[in-house]
């Protein structure tokens, strides 16, 4: 079997419905269901860039189909999230939900609140009334974008099962005020709507507790390890390349094997950047020699292209305080430049200390070792 | 060991309908590298300049060369619509030109991580991967003719040398490694 | 005199633009590339690999393969094709380097084909220079044998080998180097023509568009 590396897309979350969602050992989607179900009515979720925030966010929609109306909104797939209003989100979470609602749930909302939502801009369809008497319709409805989100969320919940909202794509949402404004938005929904969200990155990594209220949770993402004795971390990462490329691990040939092992434990465990180092070294090996598998070679160039890549945002001062807060917990370190460092991964939090990512201790002399060939 | 051109067709053969960086050294070597991905990306790809974020994600199916007016406004509506190029999914990747130390790397440090991200290991700076190492590449001319570049020069500028196919490449060789 | 002179300073003219005219280099060997029935691997553009010397400013782009060895050319069936070419060639090679300076001139470029003629058992070498034009104290740059006429800066050779008596040196026009490593493709390929009778033909009989 030939690999097409190009199957591999390291930027595309998965769809709930995929089959090729793994597991990590971590179990994030699980979690944030298990937490809804036990009643938590708001769960918020964080962990640096290509962890997989979206597929465990679509993986916990669909584990809570079952017992809820879960609505998986991505609003960064209709949005500009550095320029949006909260209106415009509120009712871009509306016109989703209402989407869904008719199209999946096959839950027909009415016909005044469907009308409202398309002269707002967030319906694809225009609605057709369905009265079968002649009736006139009535006049259209002028409600805050606000009060449109509740109307449609009550409208399911009356006709279906409790309305759970899972939204994506705030974490791009600049530092501004726009952020407390559409958390406060979020909580005049009450209790009687679940809401999961990933926290803003500004949030993230430091201030989410100034943001938790009572019976509110934060679930962290964090990258399985992968460079010790514990093989799930690399097990988890193998798995999701071979359902990618639609292989088994038979496939491999056998002196191609530690290729991947290396791959894994150079991305630190984190999903996206494990894809994308393996996807160039595919690239390179078929592109220098037309060979369907990478060697070690191809991946040394590919782990050069990552640190190139973290070489080009690290900042001034960084790596003095890098090499001052390595494993430890990170408390000494200015709240911004924590934030950064851990949104881009540069710092990986593990069993609450801090540590530096493996593609960026060659950046740091003092910390770094080769790795034998 | 990468090679620069190589470096850059990998990135933009690496995602389909991801994103690729090019770092450019200064404005004329940015439009000399755009001038050089047009000539090594397949045609069928329809390579197309825009200055637009919004065109860039709309042409889905064309590789878009996007060209920054205002680098960190491209940088903040690229990471703000990012997942936009998900749906439909595009078939070719969006290459984005940037300033080696301007306002856009900057940004992608500091405003824009999930971009960053996704381009991460696909951001390329070939004019830097092209740079030599000088004095080990004199060295080893020297070991292989007897001579330093300019001493061969001599002798193949007053065409006392050999045209041989050989001869050609040390003397572009030669003319690469010369101090002047 | 005059057109020796001329044709001399539009040589000279072709230097400019360095990057762009091996961005063109580039997309003629993409076009062909891309060619049904190619003799070219994909990827080929991609061969023509460069490499720069921060303390002089010279850039080096050499076509190689994987080795750093001139590229061989597939040998493709329509080798064997009869008709109007008369000379079969197997193992055939192509040389392109181009040195271009921190002016962004073309300080030097040269093209040459190279195969093993079927017919004859011997060799066919067809090579398109553009000498370096640095004067020196002994050397007075692309100003090369006695004239402008007998050893035109911008020429090319035909011949067993580069260095094969006699070795006759054809001035070319002032065709980009682009234009030049077509025409000595085209000299080799099968059935490659960058400018078929048929698009010229239709080319002349289209109305002038005003400029």
């Amino acid at each position: 079997m030939v690999p097409d590396w190009k199957a591999l897309l390291p930027h595309r979350p998965l769809d709930p419905d995929t089959d090729q969602y793994v597991p990590p050992p971590t179990n994030g989607g699980e979690r944030i269901a298990q937490w809804i179900l036990a009643d938590r009515t708001t769960v918020l979720v964080a962990g640096p860039v290509g962890i997989g925030k979206s597929t465990e966010l679509a993986r916990a929609a669909k584990l809570l189909q079952a017992e809820r109306s879960a609505f998986l909104v991505r609003l960064d797939r209709f949005e500009n999230m550095k320029r949006v209003t909260v209106d415009q989100l509120l009712l871009r979470i509306a016109g989703v939900v209402a989407t869904i609602a008719a199209e999946e749930l096959e839950l027909t909302l009415s016909f005044v609140l469907r009308t409202a939502l398309f002269r707002k801009g967030v319906l694809a369809e225009k609605p057709r009334s369905t009265s079968v008497l002649g009736i006139e319709p009535l006049p259209p409805v002028e409600a805050s974008p606000a009060s449109m989100l509740g109307v449609t969320i009550a409208e399911i919940a009356n006709k279906s099962r409790r309305v759970s909202l899972i939204l994506d794509g705030l974490e791009k949402l600049p530092d501004s005020p726009i952020v407390s404004e559409l958390f406060d938005a979020l909580g005049a929904l009450g209790d009687d709507v679940d809401i999961i969200t990933v926290l803003p990155w500004s949030l993230a990594f430091g201030g989410a507790d100034t943001l938790l209220r009572p019976g509110e949770r934060l679930v962290a993402l964090s990258a399985p390890e992968v460079d010790g004795r514990d093989p799930r971390g690399r097990d988890f990462l193998q798995e999701i390349l071979m359902r990618r490329l639609g292989l088994t691990s038979e496939d491999i040939p056998a002196d191609r094997r530690p290729v991947f092992e290396r791959a894994a434990i150079a991305s630190g465990g984190i999903p996206r950047t494990f894809l994308q180092l393996v996807a160039d070294a595919g690239t390179y090996a078929h592109m220098r020699r037309n060979d369907p598998w990478p060697q070690i070679d191809d991946l040394d160039d590919a782990i050069k292209d990552q640190v190139d890549s973290f070489r080009r945002i690290l900042r001034k001062g960084d790596t003095n305080a890098i090499l001052a807060i390595e494993g430890e917990d990170g408390r000494e370190l200015d709240l911004e430049r924590k934030i950064r460092l851990l949104t881009h991964g540069v710092l990986l939090e593990r069993n609450a200390k801090l540590t530096v990512h493996p593609l960026v201790k060659p950046l740091l002399p003092a910390l770094w070792t080769k790795p034998d060939a | 060991m990468r090679e620069a051109t190589e470096a850059l067709v990998g990135a933009i053969e690496r995602d389909r309908g991801g994103l690729v960086i090019i770092a450019c050294p200064d404005l004329r070597l940015r439009e000399a590298l755009v001038e050089e991905i047009e000539s090594l990306v397949p045609t069928a790809a329809q390579a197309f300049r825009t200055h637009d974020v919004t065109d860039a994600i709309r042409a889905y199916d064309r590789m878009a060369l996007l060209i920054p007016t205002n680098e960190r406004e491209v940088v903040l509506d690229l990471d703000g619509c990012r997942d936009q190029t998900l749906e439909p999914a595009r078939t070719q990747p969006i290459v984005l030109f940037l300033l080696r130390d301007g306002d856009g790397f900057t940004a992608l440090a500091t405003e824009a991580p999930s971009i960053r991200s996704w381009a991460s290991g696909n951001d390329v700076d070939p004019e830097r991967l092209a740079e030599i190492d000088v004095d080990h590449e004199r060295a080893t001319f020297n070991n292989s003719t007897g001579m330093t570049p300019e001493q061969w020069l001599v002798a193949w500028r007053d065409e006392s040398t050999a045209r041989t196919d050989a001869n050609y490449a040390l003397a572009a060789r030669a003319m690469l490694l010369e101090l002047k | 005199m005059k057109e020796w002179l001329g044709l001399y300073r539009q040589h000279g003219e072709l230097r400019v633009d360095g990057r762009s005219a091996v961005s063109e280099i580039r997309q003629v060997l993409k076009h062909i590339g891309e060619s049904r029935g190619s003799i070219f691997a994909p990827h080929i553009a991609s061969r023509l690999q460069q490499l720069n010397n921060k303390r002089n400013g010279n850039q080096e782009f050499r076509f190689a393969d994987e080795h750093g060895e001139p590229l061989l050319l597939k040998n493709h069936p329509d080798w064997h094709e009869t008709g109007h070419r008369r000379i079969h060639l197997d193992e055939v090679r192509l040389h392109i380097y181009v040195v271009v300076n921190r002016r962004d001139n073309i300080q030097e470029v040269n093209l040459m084909v190279e195969g093993k003629r079927r017919d004859t058992e011997g060799t066919l070498a067809i090579a398109v220079h553009l000498p370096d034009d640095q004067i020196t104290e002994k050397a007075d740059g692309d100003r090369q044998g006695i004239g402008a006429c007998g050893h035109a800066a911008f020429h090319c050779h035909v011949g067993p080998t580069l260095d094969a008596l006699p070795k006759l040196r054809v001035p070319l026009p002032p065709i980009r180097p682009a234009r030049a490593l077509e025409w000595m493709l085209s000299q080799v390929v099968p059935a490659y023509e960058p400018a078929l009778w048929r698009d010229v033909k239709a080319a002349l009989k289209a109305p002038l568009t005003s400029a």
